[in-house]
């Protein structure tokens, strides 16, 4: 879904404003991104309908998250979270239409996720812990692998990389952050915010955010190419939309679920489809998909450089070590489930029935990090009388 | 339909049987969760089911006729707190 959604970008960009310049990009940006805040909108009320699931009178948008209820104002904490949110995105956003305006979907797909190295970064010292050799291993490939992508004929664009360095992916971190905030915050016992809405409400600061700058920077000459390229390019950004709004959705529904650096490498197989669709959509449209250089030795460095930024991933993601401890509690000891499950790196707690007292399915990057972060803060709390841990070493679901 | 019981069978297994049994495991439905630990307990096995009953029936018609399952515990969750 990322994928196609930033091709459809690139497409737009290439077909209807070629050859294009940083504003074209805007001018682009500014459209789509009204365009897809419409669509959103629309897509949410839809989703809002209800019909009978289960037995029960559910809205549509059960399906897509279960935490759906209908198309709402969120409460004031995660409000206020989807507003920092939204204002980080809108940096990313300003960023990622200068740089799309410049590269092709091969590039601008590795680009992004440079994002995990920060967010890695963020999970390191929120644990106030140091990195591991496999972090170290991953973080050094993925710079690697966003440097090599960046190559163009005249060697490294300075700029560029550096508007992919800070705004672009320290902004996405931040959003990334705040967004799992939000998807965390129990608005009641077992009903927490809904990635639906959160898309709705973020898209909304986001465009607010973005579109103050960019209307400033985009030229009277700018305003008029607006309104002429406006229908040719519309169903180009609804495509965009629609798919980046999926894409979204399934993102934050798995942020709710794991680790911040865990999610987005697994949402970087975006990466690996950034080439082949750049070549084949050039085969059939030539050049709509990004200008491509023929020089063999530049895309073998693009292709070392995706490499490199898939092994990264993949390996942060193949590092992990999951375990499961057994809890045995002293007598007279109170309810334990929360104070359990606050602890970081606890996925699920559960109380049990029988000779067992709490069952915790635990997550972490390696076995000492299992010791020292999660392990001895659950010996920790209150009340535990014995622990018995299972590392886990292999998994069917 | 959505299972309203959830359980943990806990389960020791005799040497060299493990495949054996992870493989006999995969076949129950209901079986939503298998892990394979070291440890106390060999296997772990998360079932999600709709009543006791059916509970009763996968863990001694399914389970218990697995051949290399030396002994089980079930837990039968009585509250859990995961995120969605």
């Amino acid at each position: 879904m990322r994928t196609f959604s930033v091709t459809f970008d690139i497409v737009a960009l290439n077909t209807v404003m070629s050859p294009i310049t940083v504003e074209d990009s805007l001018v682009y940006g500014f459209m789509s991104q009204w365009v897809s805040f419409a669509a959103t909108f629309l897509v949410v009320a839809f989703l809002s309908l209800r019909h009978t699931i289960d037995g029960k009178p559910r809205a549509i948008g059960y399906k897509v998250d279960p935490d759906f209820g209908r198309m709402s104002i969120l409460p004031k904490e995660p409000m206020k979270y989807q507003l920092l949110a939204g204002v980080f995105a809108g940096i990313s956003t300003l960023s990622y239409y200068v740089i799309a305006g410049q590269s092709d979907a091969s590039a601008v797909l590795p680009f992004g996720q440079l994002v995990i190295v920060y967010l890695l970064f963020a999970d390191l010292m929120a644990e106030k812990d140091t990195p591991t050799i496999i972090e170290i291993q991953c973080i050094t490939s993925i710079l690697l692998g966003v440097l090599l992508v960046g190559v163009s004929p005249g060697g490294f664009d300075p700029i560029a990389l550096l508007i992919v360095l800070v705004p672009l992916n320290l902004a996405s971190a931040f959003f990334t952050y705040f967004q799992k905030k939000t998807k965390r915050y129990a608005i009641r016992p077992g009903l927490r915010v809904d990635s639906l809405n959160m898309r709705l409400w973020s898209l909304l600061f986001l465009n607010i955010t973005f579109s103050l700058p960019a209307a400033l920077m985009i030229t009277p000459t700018g305003w008029a190419e607006m309104v002429q390229t406006f229908v040719p390019l519309l169903w180009m950004m609804v495509g965009s939309s629609l798919t980046a709004f999926f894409s979204l959705v399934m993102y934050v529904r798995a942020l709710g679920r794991g680790s911040m650096a865990v999610v987005n490498s697994l949402s970087s197989i975006s990466v690996v489809l950034g080439i082949p669709v750049t070549l084949i959509g050039n085969f059939f449209l030539p050049g709509g998909f990004g200008s491509i250089t023929s020089d063999t030795f530049l895309w073998t460095l693009k292709v070392f450089g995706v490499i490199l930024v898939m092994i990264g991933v993949f390996a942060l993601q193949g590092s992990d070590v999951r375990s499961i401890m057994l809890l045995r509690v002293k007598p007279q000891t109170g309810d334990l489930l929360p104070l359990l499950y606050e602890i970081k790196g606890v996925e699920s707690a559960s109380a049990l029935a029988g000779g067992i007292d709490y069952l915790l399915s635990v997550k972490s990057r390696s076995l000492a990090k299992t010791r020292t972060q999660i392990l001895k803060r659950v010996q920790r709390v209150p009340g535990v009388a014995s622990i018995h841990t299972l590392i886990v070493l292999r998994e069917y679901r | 339909m959505v299972g309203q019981i959830t359980a943990y069978v806990l389960m020791k297994i005799d040497i060299g049987s493990t495949e054996d049994v992870v493989d006999k495991l995969r076949l129950i439905e209901k079986a939503n969760k298998i892990a394979v630990t070291t440890g106390e307990f060999d296997v772990i096995v998360r079932l999600e089911v709709d009543s006791l009953e059916e509970l009763y029936d996968i863990t001694v018609r399914k389970i218990h006729s697995i051949r290399g399952i030396r002994e089980t515990t079930t837990a039968v969750v009585e509250k859990m707190v995961t995120t969605p």
